[in-house]
């Protein structure tokens, strides 16, 4: 009767003691779970990584309002055509301090390494559009000038001076700038006229940066403008246009492979669970034999479940850093942000995961036979 | 002089390893599900990146033109920019093989229906001319002035049927035809005649030649004699336009697909270390009683790689069959992303398997390899 009272309190920290008992298979579990947690983590990061990046250039595109051609709504990914004239129809609206061409689309350069895409921007020298942190060199001024996003240039062995084909012209390296690594397509700069001729689209802008005067009203410049019968965005309506094409495109895949993980870390919850309370069950048969009922037992098996899942959880976060770590020395273009939102989501993955991993062996220690304890092993 | 027990593990009718993995059948199953579902995360990456290699060149595979031509530099059509003298086509009708040429204006931008919009890939073309429109209609008919060919996994994305209106870069088009095989994970085929794809971008621009070749010429050989005579041009044949096409995904995606494949195989190497470990551990008295009947060290290292290579084996052919029903289930859920499976990709995958297994099962050889024979006779662990 002592003794079942002893099982019955809480007083003794079986699950602590239990874990502690073999410290290399605790680690060793605890890591099979830190790695599939911190593969959630990764795939979360990388996400918010890549929702920061697609929009770093409508985030510093410098400009009050963008006239973009009719229908579109990314600047990037469905650029359009102006009539050049539009430049000028711009400027001319009362309320408008400035207003500058630039052309932004996607290419495909023909590298020596391989093919790579950028984000290619053309605007005027020394006007809004073009570069806002530059690492090495001056901004691009003539026709053969480009300036390239450093990581980019130091992912390709790119320097200043070198010359890169640029469609079909050999353009000079002028400028290495900071803060312009879009997700896979990070940011190329040139004059507008170069890209223009390049182009072979003469008469013809891609949109114009806007530049409203101090004391001019945005919403009535935006009426001006558009009963001019120009097509005006905000730069947070492009901000948020490329974040929607962004999702549209990667939203998918993402959630498909979180998924994936997260039924491979409850495998792998489940498999160290399962593995601890077979290796522990005489130990268990024990309790059981000494009136220990099921539900203390379960509550073991539980307990047990959820330390290992936060034991693994830090580990997580150390391979998480450990593997950020490395990822910016090794592919500094890859953007993992681990923010709160992804730091709560993987620690709400990893419960589900301990509650339906910790469901096996709860159900068979529930029916744990307490003659296990007499036999020899 | 033999003991009467070496033959039994010398001739290889016990199948120990198999029955050590088998005997405890729950952790089986998880160190095998755990293994399939890293390998399956790998699987899908790579599947979703040779889907998308599949679309991306699909217009150019299924084009009949023996050649392209494009802007000088200008390899590809995906994410390119390209735009060719007025003169190209007159050129190029005084080239020797020459069955016909079919000029086609290419820009991006996007499609708008009554339920959103998309990102498409607007191709002007010559209907009349029978080249460089879709390569099959699965409804309607080719467009005249002021219709559109739009695709039909797009069209039906955006709530769109024959005869309805969609806005293309701007401008309203009927839809007249659906195409198929147009629309990839990041955007869709839009065909209109080369009239109307002036009118939207403004002026007659020739982006891309399609060449056909007369019977008998190889596409080389044109690409040879059009090469010469239009110097100032990137000539290319349809394989090498294709491959050309498809490096664009390969490249772009070369550095995710390491990343995400090392991250799979590590977790993949972490399951099975863990079974294999747990697995050892709980059998070492097994191990003690064949290492005592005398089976040597390498003998029992054997019943380890055997555990090994079932738990891969396994592992690949879960995963190779999750990974085929999601090929099948997941255009339903998501139509825009289409999973390709290759059976290069399961091979390499399995090799990568193996090779990770194989490191998994050190730790527990060289438990085995230090193992004491007496272990056997103790009473209890």
């Amino acid at each position: 009767m002592a003794v079942t009272a002893r099982v019955q309190t809480s007083g003794v920290p079986l699950t602590r003691r239990l874990l502690a008992a073999r410290p290399v298979r605790t680690a060793a579990g605890a890591l099979g779970i830190g790695l599939a947690l911190m593969l959630i983590l990764l795939l979360s990061g990388l996400w918010a990584g890549v929702q920061q990046r697609v929009t770093v250039y409508e985030d510093h595109v410098g400009a009050d309002l963008v006239v973009v051609p009719a229908g579109t709504e990314s600047l990037f990914a469905d650029p359009g055509a102006l009539p050049a004239g539009a430049v000028g129809a711009a400027a001319r609206t009362p309320g408008v301090a400035a207003a500058d061409p630039i052309r932004t689309l996607y290419l495909i350069l023909e590298l020596s390494d391989g093919k790579a895409a950028v984000a290619a921007v053309g605007s005027e020298p020394r006007r809004p559009g073009g570069p806002w942190a530059l690492a090495a060199g001056r901004r691009p001024q003539t026709d053969d000038e480009v300036a390239l996003d450093a990581v980019f240039a130091r992912e390709h062995d790119l320097a200043l001076g070198d010359r890169v084909p640029v469609l079909g012209h050999q353009m000079r390296v002028v400028a290495l700038t900071d803060d312009t690594a879009m997700f896979m397509t990070p940011l190329l700069f040139t004059t507008a006229d170069a890209m223009t001729g390049m182009l072979r689209a003469p008469g013809t802008t891609g949109s114009v940066l806007v530049t409203l005067s101090s004391d001019a009203d945005r919403s009535a410049v935006t009426s001006r403008l558009t009963a001019a019968g120009l097509t005006v965005r905000t730069p947070a309506q492009l901000h948020q246009a490329a974040l929607t094409l962004a999702t549209r495109i990667y939203g998918s895949p993402v959630r498909l492979m979180v998924g994936v993980a997260f039924v491979a870390g409850a495998l792998i919850v489940a498999l160290v669970a399962h593995t601890r309370v077979t290796e522990q069950q005489r130990d268990l048969g024990v309790l059981k034999a000494m009136g220990a009922p099921p539900g203390r037992l379960r509550a073991i098996a539980l307990g047990e479940t959820a330390a290992l899942t936060a034991l693994g959880a830090v580990a997580a976060l150390l391979l998480t850093g450990v593997a950020g770590a490395i990822l910016a020395w090794w592919w500094p273009a890859f953007p993992v942000a681990v923010t709160i939102p992804a730091l709560a989501a993987t620690a709400a993955a990893a419960a589900a995961m301990a509650g339906v991993a910790a469901w096996l062996p709860a159900r068979r220690l529930a029916r744990l036979d307490p003659a296990t304890v007499f036999r020899s092993r | 002089m033999t003991t009467g027990t070496r033959p039994l593990f010398h001739d290889g009718r016990v199948p120990v390893g198999r029955r050590f993995l088998l005997a405890e059948r729950r952790r089986a199953t998880l160190t095998v599900l755990g293994v399939a579902a890293s390998l399956l995360l790998v699987l899908l990456l790579g599947g979703i990146f040779a889907g998308a290699i599949e679309r991306v060149t699909f217009y150019i595979r299924t084009s009949g033109a023996s050649v392209f031509l494009s802007q000088a530099g200008v390899r590809t059509m995906h994410m390119s920019s390209s735009a060719l003298p007025a003169d190209t086509v007159a050129r190029l009708g005084s080239v020797r093989g020459v069955e016909w040429v079919s000029p086609i204006g290419l820009a991006s931008g996007s499609v708008a229906g009554p339920r959103g919009r998309q990102l498409t890939y607007l191709i002007g073309y010559d209907p009349t001319g029978g080249h460089g429109g879709p390569a099959t209609l699965a409804a309607g008919r080719a467009p005249r002035a002021g219709e559109a060919v739009l695709d039909e996994q797009a069209a039906d994305t955006l709530g769109v049927r024959l005869g309805d209106t969609v806005t293309v870069l701007g401008a309203p088009l009927r839809v007249v035809g659906l195409s198929a095989g147009g629309s990839s994970i990041t955007n869709t085929t839009v065909f209109t005649t080369a009239g109307d794809f002036a009118r939207i971008r403004g002026g007659a621009p020739v982006s891309y030649v399609l060449v056909g070749a007369q019977r008998g010429l190889t596409p080389d050989l044109l690409a040879r004699r059009v090469r010469a005579a239009l110097p100032g041009t990137t000539v290319q044949t349809r394989e090498q336009f294709t491959a050309s096409e498809a490096r664009i995904v390969t490249d772009m995606s070369a550095n995710l697909l390491r990343l995400m494949s090392s991250i799979g195989l590590l977790i993949a190497l972490a399951v099975i270390a863990l079974g294999l470990m747990t697995a050892t551990l709980a059998r070492l008295r097994d191990f003690a009683v064949l290492k005592a009947l005398g089976a040597g060290t390498a003998r029992l290292a054997a019943t380890v790689a055997v555990q090994v290579l079932w738990t891969v084996a396994l592992a690949v052919l879960v995963a190779v069959l999750l990974g085929q029903l999601l090929t099948w289930a997941l255009p339903l859920a998501a139509p825009a992303v289409q999973v390709r499976i290759t059976g290069a990709a399961v091979l390499q995958l399995g090799a990568g398997a193996l090779a990770v297994g194989l490191l998994a099962a050190l730790w527990p050889l060289r438990r085995i390899a230090t193992l004491d024979a007496a272990t056997a006779f103790r009473e209890s662990r």
